[in-house]
C-alpha cells in the first residue's frame, strides 16, 4: 500500500528552550486506507502529534508529507484540504448556529457555491443520521449527536484522511460505539484513512496498526494483537488493558493458563467454550 | 430571568414570523421614526391601528406584550409624571403651585409620550418575539453590507455575532454549573451586603473567564482545521429571500406613512 502520510524525525517544543520536547524524533508512515491507532497516556504527546500533522502547530524540526505534499507554511492550506479532524470537546468545535450551518462551515470556507452546497450538506447529514436535526441548535443536542455533526462536516468536504483526536473520550459508551461504527462504515464506503488518537483501548483494538507513544517518543509499532499481548509493558506505560487481557490475568491468578497471544472477545469466548467442553 | 420577555423568541406560524428578518429590522427602525412623526389624535389613531394590525397578524397573545412592558413600567411612569408636572405654560392652566405646572398642553403631551413608549416597546417586542436571534444576526449582517465601503469589516463582525449567539446557551449552562459547583463548596450567591455579594461573584467569574479562553482556543483550532482562513473569502450557506409578503408590508407601511404625513399638524 502507498503511504499517504510520511513523518520523518518530527520534533516539537512548546517553548524554544524546553529541555524535554513534546515530540522527540518521531518517524512513521501511514498507509493509504488503513486504520491507525495512536495510543499513549495523558501528556505523552498524542494530541501534539495530531495537530502537527495538520499544520496547526508549527514543528521545530522534521518533515511531514501528506499525500505527496510536504507540509510547509506555504502548503499548509493544501494539506488541510486532505485532512479532516475531529477534536475531543463536542461543544467547542461546533461553529455553526444550527446543525446545517455547522456542516456547511467547511464548504463555505472553500467558497463552494450555494447551489452545490445545499445537496452536499443534506447528503452528509443523512449519512450520519442527523437529517431530522438540520435546524436544531447545538444546545439541544447530546454530546454524541454533536460529534456526529462534526463527522458530517468532514463527510461534506470529503478529505482523504480523518484524524480523530480523542473524539470519543467525552461521550457515553453508547455514543462512543455509534460514533466508531459510523467511522467504520464511512471508511469502508469512502476509502478513508483513519488515524485515531485515543486512550480508549477498545478503540485501539479495532485498528489495523497501533503506535504506542510515551513521553514524546515512539516506543512501539505493531498490530493490536502483538501490542496487547505485552500486557505488563502496557501497564508500565500507563495504559489500560483490553477486557480479554484483564480476564486472562484474572484466570492466571486462579491457576488457569490461557493462550499468551491476544484474542478478541469472540475468540476468547470460543477458547473458553473449547477448554470447558474438553474437560 | 424566565419572565423577562424582551429578547425571547416565540415559535409560531404566522405571516409576521415568515417575513424576511432584514425587512422586519428595517420596518421596526422606520416605525420608530414614524411614531415620532405623529403629533395629533388622528395620526396617533392611525399608528395605533397599524400596530394592532401587526400584532394580530403575528398571532401572539397580547399578554406577552404586556409582560414586555412591565420591566420598563417605572421608566414610563417616571417620564410621564415628569412631563405632566413640569411642562411649560400653554393652553388652560389647571394647577399652579410653586414650580409645579399642570397645563392642558402638558396633559396632552404626557399622554402622547405614554402612547409612544407603549407603541415602541410593543413593536420591538413583536420583532424579537417573532424572529429567531439567529435570523436577527443574519439580517443585521446583511443590512450592514453597505458599510464595507467605509472599510468596516462586516464579514468578521457577522461571524463574531453568529459565534457569540451560538455560545450564549453554552456559556449560560456553564455559568449555572459553576454556580452549583461553588454552592456545593459553600459559596453563598446573592446574599449579604453589596460588597459581600460582589465578592462572592469572584469564584463564578474567574472560572468562567478561564473556560471561555479555553473554548476560544479550541474553537479557533477547530475552525482553522476546517479550512477557515478569513471571513471575506467565503460563500454563504444561509441566505435570506425577499418575498412578496415583504413587499406588501412595505406598501402598507408607506400608505400609513403618507396618511400620517397628511394628517400631521406641521
Amino acid at each position: 500500500m502507498a503511504n499517504i502520510i510520511e513523518v520523518k524525525h518530527l520534533t516539537y517544543r512548546y517553548q524554544a528552550d524546553d529541555p524535554r520536547p513534546a515530540l522527540d524524533d518521531v518517524s512513521f508512515d501511514v498507509h493509504a486506507g488503513e486504520w491507525l491507532a495512536i495510543v499513549g497516556h495523558n501528556g505523552s504527546g498524542k494530541s501534539t502529534l495530531a495537530k502537527s500533522l495538520d499544520g496547526l502547530l508549527p514543528f521545530t524540526t522534521g518533515e511531514v508529507t501528506v499525500g505527496g505534499i510536504q507540509l510547509t507554511p506555504e502548503t499548509v492550506w493544501q494539506v488541510r484540504e486532505k485532512i479532516g479532524m475531529i477534536f475531543q470537546n463536542p461543544d467547542n468545535q461546533f461553529v455553526g448556529a444550527t446543525v446545517a450551518d455547522d456542516v456547511a462551515f467547511g464548504l463555505e470556507n472553500r467558497q463552494i457555491p450555494r447551489e452545490e452546497m445545499v445537496p452536499r450538506v443534506e447528503a452528509a447529514m443523512a449519512q450520519v443520521g442527523m437529517a431530522d436535526f438540520a435546524h436544531r441548535e447545538p444546545s439541544s443536542l447530546s454530546g454524541g449527536q454533536k460529534q456526529r455533526v462534526a463527522l458530517a462536516g468532514i463527510v461534506a468536504i470529503a478529505p482523504d484522511v480523518l484524524i480523530l483526536d480523542e473524539a470519543t473520550s467525552m461521550l457515553d459508551p453508547q455514543g462512543r460505539r455509534d460514533m466508531l461504527n459510523l467511522v467504520r462504515q464511512l471508511r469502508a464506503e469512502r476509502h478513508l484513512t483513519v488515524i485515531s488518537i485515543t486512550h480508549d483501548i477498545d478503540e485501539a483494538a479495532g485498528a489495523d496498526r497501533v503506535l504506542v507513544i510515551d513521553d514524546g517518543r515512539l516506543v512501539d509499532e505493531a498490530d493490536p494483537a502483538t501490542i496487547f499481548a505485552r500486557g505488563d509493558q502496557l501497564i508500565k506505560l500507563g495504559l489500560d488493558l483490553p477486557f480479554t487481557a484483564k480476564l486472562k490475568t484474572a484466570l492466571r491468578q486462579r491457576g488457569i493458563e490461557p493462550p499468551a497471544t491476544y484474542q478478541t472477545a469472540s475468540e476468547m469466548e470460543e477458547w473458553l467454550w473449547q477448554s470447558l467442553s474438553n474437560t | 430571568m424566565s419572565n423577562f420577555i424582551f429578547g425571547r423568541y416565540l415559535p409560531l406560524d404566522s405571516v409576521v414570523h415568515h417575513l424576511d428578518p432584514r425587512n422586519k429590522l428595517l420596518l421596526s427602525f422606520c416605525y420608530i421614526i414614524l411614531v415620532f412623526m405623529a403629533n395629533n389624535p388622528v395620526s396617533y389613531l392611525l399608528i395605533i391601528a397599524f400596530t394592532i394590525g401587526a400584532i394580530l397578524a403575528s398571532k401572539i397573545s397580547l399578554g406577552f406584550f404586556l409582560k414586555g412592558i412591565r420591566p420598563l413600567l417605572w421608566l414610563i411612569v417616571f417620564t410621564v409624571v415628569l412631563q405632566l408636572l413640569f411642562s411649560p405654560a400653554g393652553g388652560h392652566v389647571y394647577l399652579h403651585w410653586a414650580f409645579v405646572n399642570i397645563t392642558q398642553f402638558g396633559l396632552i403631551n404626557s399622554g402622547y409620550i405614554f402612547i409612544r413608549f407603549l407603541l415602541i416597546i410593543m413593536m420591538s417586542t413583536l420583532l424579537t418575539l417573532s424572529t429567531q436571534p439567529l435570523d436577527i444576526a443574519t439580517g443585521l449582517a446583511s443590512l450592514m453590507k453597505p458599510l464595507r465601503w467605509v472599510k468596516v469589516p462586516v464579514d468578521t463582525l457577522a461571524m463574531m455575532l453568529s459565534i457569540a449567539l451560538r455560545f450564549v446557551p453554552t456559556l449560560m449552562d456553564e455559568a449555572n454549573k459553576i454556580m452549583n459547583a461553588q454552592r456545593a463548596r459553600g459559596v453563598d450567591f446573592g446574599e449579604g451586603g453589596l460588597l459581600k455579594q460582589a465578592k462572592s461573584l469572584i469564584p463564578l467569574m474567574v472560572p468562567l473567564f478561564m473556560s471561555a479562553f479555553n473554548r476560544a482556543e479550541d474553537l479557533s483550532t477547530a475552525m482553522e482545521a476546517r479550512g477557515y482562513q478569513d471571513s471575506e473569502h467565503r460563500s454563504q450557506y444561509r441566505i435570506l429571500t425577499w418575498q412578496r409578503r415583504d413587499t406588501i408590508t412595505w406598501i402598507i407601511f408607506v400608505v400609513v406613512l403618507a396618511a400620517i404625513l397628511a394628517t400631521r399638524r406641521w
